[in-house]
């Protein structure tokens, strides 16, 4: 499960995954593992060493301590009912995202080009930094949504390749 | 003394320059970008100019509409901060030939020092040890693999318009030679317009001191105790410290010896740094900074010496305040850099809206920042938001005192380089003093960090619940509880996808 989530305005990227010994949460990429429950009022979630209650009433989340402002939304062009890695790997769309906020220093990919793993799809600048935006894995472009100069957002789809 | 002082810069080097201006009694005017019209620098000025365009070539870099903006508002001096314009030696020209200061070194020492090879020749006529390797531009691949060998693997090329570590390459066998050589040609070439290379003998582990100098008019100045800035990434500074923990009274004095008469040696006055690597109970000139460092903070804090005072004294022709037979210092004192970047997704940059920035305070505590609660930080500029600075009667206590501020120290709504310094503080050879620059790597301190903090952690748990509670999202999802999937409630989700601000209640399914 994936969704965003804006907790007292801080947002993050949510990924939700249930293993073997409980649940697997990534918060912008960070793991967090641990266990859900269900208890009278809430439920009741254990990261570290103890058992925390979280009641989500409304657009709030309350905690032992604390009532924070939550907000939650899908991603865009990805629903959150789509199924992690489970999913067959055959040929399928796959979007590759800004992953911050950048301006388009360079294009590389071109549609209807074959790209490996690794290779450079374009260059995204931010914050002095020049970022290279590699192919997730082996695909063809399908299609390249920004040119040079562009300034795009976080998350925005700069491209989409069709995995194989 | 100037009246009136235009700061060419943004973010926290803008506020920390007008702090001690305006308490000079100099009117401070302060310019900012389109993409900086609410930043916090505009509000520590007396007075704020617009000066062009997001990107930096549209305004902090653009020479010609600050000095527009320094015309309109009657400055007398232009303060340039560290990078932007500051090392730029043809805008300190044109400041003199507008009539305005420029606050930094003559043009011709800036011009001397820019160029790495010919800053490299300078000092070592003033008898400044320098780093095995050449004092002239590499014209092809032959003649750097010729000098190359002489020397001994491994080798370092840097481009001789350097500058934050960009265009560096370090080659440790022959094979690798000739695509080092391009690869860092071009690398040169796109950031600096100048792709001209040099070389050095790579020294390993060896640790990066440098020497804080301010020269006077005449040439008469004085050499600060050391930093030693080793604890860095992709060569860029993360932490600095002063006094370094290898170094002594003996080589200190040597250092500053050294540093100070390097420098005169090139006509330098005001403000800068001689950068040293120190290797092998050795050192040896690594390059100069014409400029007011990102970490000079460390240095007031064991001296008690307010360098930017310094600099407008010495900008306008009233002398430093002390001799080097005056200078003291104490203790110790530590920066940690605070960049919007984050170190568990390989230093991603993190521009965003900070919704919550919170600080620590306490005696021999320092944080320069450039942001508050509610600011936008930009992707169009660096990523630096803040340095947290503490001292200490020892390195000991310094070190506990850092770790305990950085633990104080919550920036919420785009990630931050604070967990990365929390790894680095509780690392065994850190807390030894054990330092070098290529430690991080080495380490693998990046790839001990676990987790962003108990922040974080409050998302993960009410992300975990948000998930558990099954009435948000639609279709079939990860069924958390072990039980069977049920259906989700579309009701509680459109509601709260559509901003609705009362709960469905939970549907029993457990």
């Amino acid at each position: 499960m994936r969704f965003r989530l804006v907790v007292d305005g801080d947002p993050r990227r949510i990924e939700v995954e249930r293993g073997p010994e409980g649940i697997l949460i990534r918060v912008d990429g960070a793991e967090y593992r641990g266990k859900v429950r269900r208890v009278d009022d809430g439920i009741e979630v254990r990261l570290g060493p103890k058992w925390r209650r979280v009641r989500l009433v409304g657009r709030t989340a309350l905690t032992d301590d604390a009532t924070h402002e939550i907000a939650i939304s899908e991603i865009e062009d990805e629903p959150s009912d789509r199924a992690l890695p489970t999913r067959s790997r055959s040929a399928r769309p796959l979007p590759i995202r800004a992953p911050m906020p950048g301006r388009v220093v360079r294009v590389e990919a071109r549609p209807g080009v074959q790209v490996k793993r690794g290779d450079t799809l374009l260059v995204l600048e931010a914050m002095k930094m020049q970022n290279e935006i590699a192919a997730p894995q082996d695909g063809i472009v399908k299609e390249v949504r920004v040119v040079d100069g562009d300034s795009v957002i976080a998350d925005q789809i700069l491209a989409v390749l069709e995995a194989h | 003394m100037f009246r009136r002082l235009l700061i060419a810069n943004r973010g926290e080097i803008a506020i920390r320059v007008a702090r001690t201006a305006r308490a000079m009694g100099i009117h401070c005017i302060g310019v900012y970008s389109e993409a900086d019209r609410t930043a916090l620098h505009r509000t520590a000025m007396d007075e704020s100019v617009e000066i062009g365009g997001p990107l930096p070539v549209q305004s902090y870099l653009n020479a010609s509409a600050i000095l527009r903006a320094a015309r309109e508002t009657r400055a007398d001096a232009i303060h340039p901060g560290y990078g932007f314009l500051s090392e730029k030696a043809d805008f300190a020209v044109r400041c003199a030939e507008a009539g305005i200061v420029f606050v930094g070194p003559p043009p011709e020492a800036i011009a001397v020092t820019g160029d790495k090879v010919s800053a490299r020749r300078a000092m070592a006529e003033a008898g400044v040890p320098v780093t095995e390797g050449v004092d002239r531009v590499l014209r092809s691949v032959d003649e750097a693999r010729e000098v190359a060998a002489e020397i001994g693997y491994p080798v370092l090329f840097k481009a001789t318009a350097g500058g934050g570590g960009i265009g560096m390459s370090r080659v440790d066998r022959p094979e690798g030679l000739a695509e080092s050589f391009e690869a860092a040609q071009s690398v040169a070439g796109a950031n600096f317009g100048n792709p001209d290379l040099f070389l050095e003998k790579y020294l390993q582990k060896a640790r990066h001191v440098e020497v804080q100098v301010l020269l006077g008019d005449h040439g008469a100045g004085v050499g600060f105790v050391e930093r030693e800035c080793s604890v860095q990434r992709r060569h860029q500074k993360l932490v600095e410290e002063t006094p370094s923990p290898a170094i002594g009274a003996a080589v200190r004095r040597r250092l500053q010896e050294v540093a100070v008469r390097g420098l005169q040696s090139l006509g330098y006055r005001n403000a800068g740094t001689v950068e040293f690597l120190f290797h092998d109970r050795r050192f040896t000139f690594n390059e100069v900074n014409a400029r007011l460092q990102v970490e000079h903070p460390i240095t007031e804090m064991v001296t008690g010496v307010d360098l930017v005072r310094q600099q407008l004294r010495v900008a306008s022709g009233e002398g430093i305040e002390f001799s080097q037979s005056e200078m003291r210092w104490k203790g110790h004192a530590i920066e940690c850099r605070i960049n919007a970047e984050d170190p568990l997704r390989n230093f991603l940059p993190s521009p965003g809206r900070i919704v919550d920035f919170r600080v620590p305070a306490g005696s021999q505590i320092r944080v320069d920042a450039g942001v508050a609660a509610g600011s936008i930080v930009p992707a169009f500029y660096d990523p630096l938001i803040a340095k947290l600075v503490v001292g200490g009667s020892s390195r000991d206590t310094a070190v506990r005192r850092m770790l305990r501020s950085v633990d104080a120290f919550e920036v919420r709504g785009i990630h931050s380089t604070l967990p990365f310094h929390r790894v680095l503080l509780s690392d065994r050879d850190f807390i030894k003093g054990k330092l070098w620059t290529t430690m991080v790597d080495d380490l693998r301190l990046v790839a001990r960090i676990r987790s962003r903090g108990p922040w974080e952690q409050r998302i993960a748990e009410i992300a975990a619940a948000v998930a558990a509670s099954g009435r948000l999202m639609s279709g079939p999802t990860v069924d958390l509880m072990g039980s069977k999937a049920s259906a989700w409630s579309a009701a509680g989700r459109r509601q709260l996808l559509a901003g609705g601000d009362h709960a469905v209640p939970p549907r029993r399914r457990w």
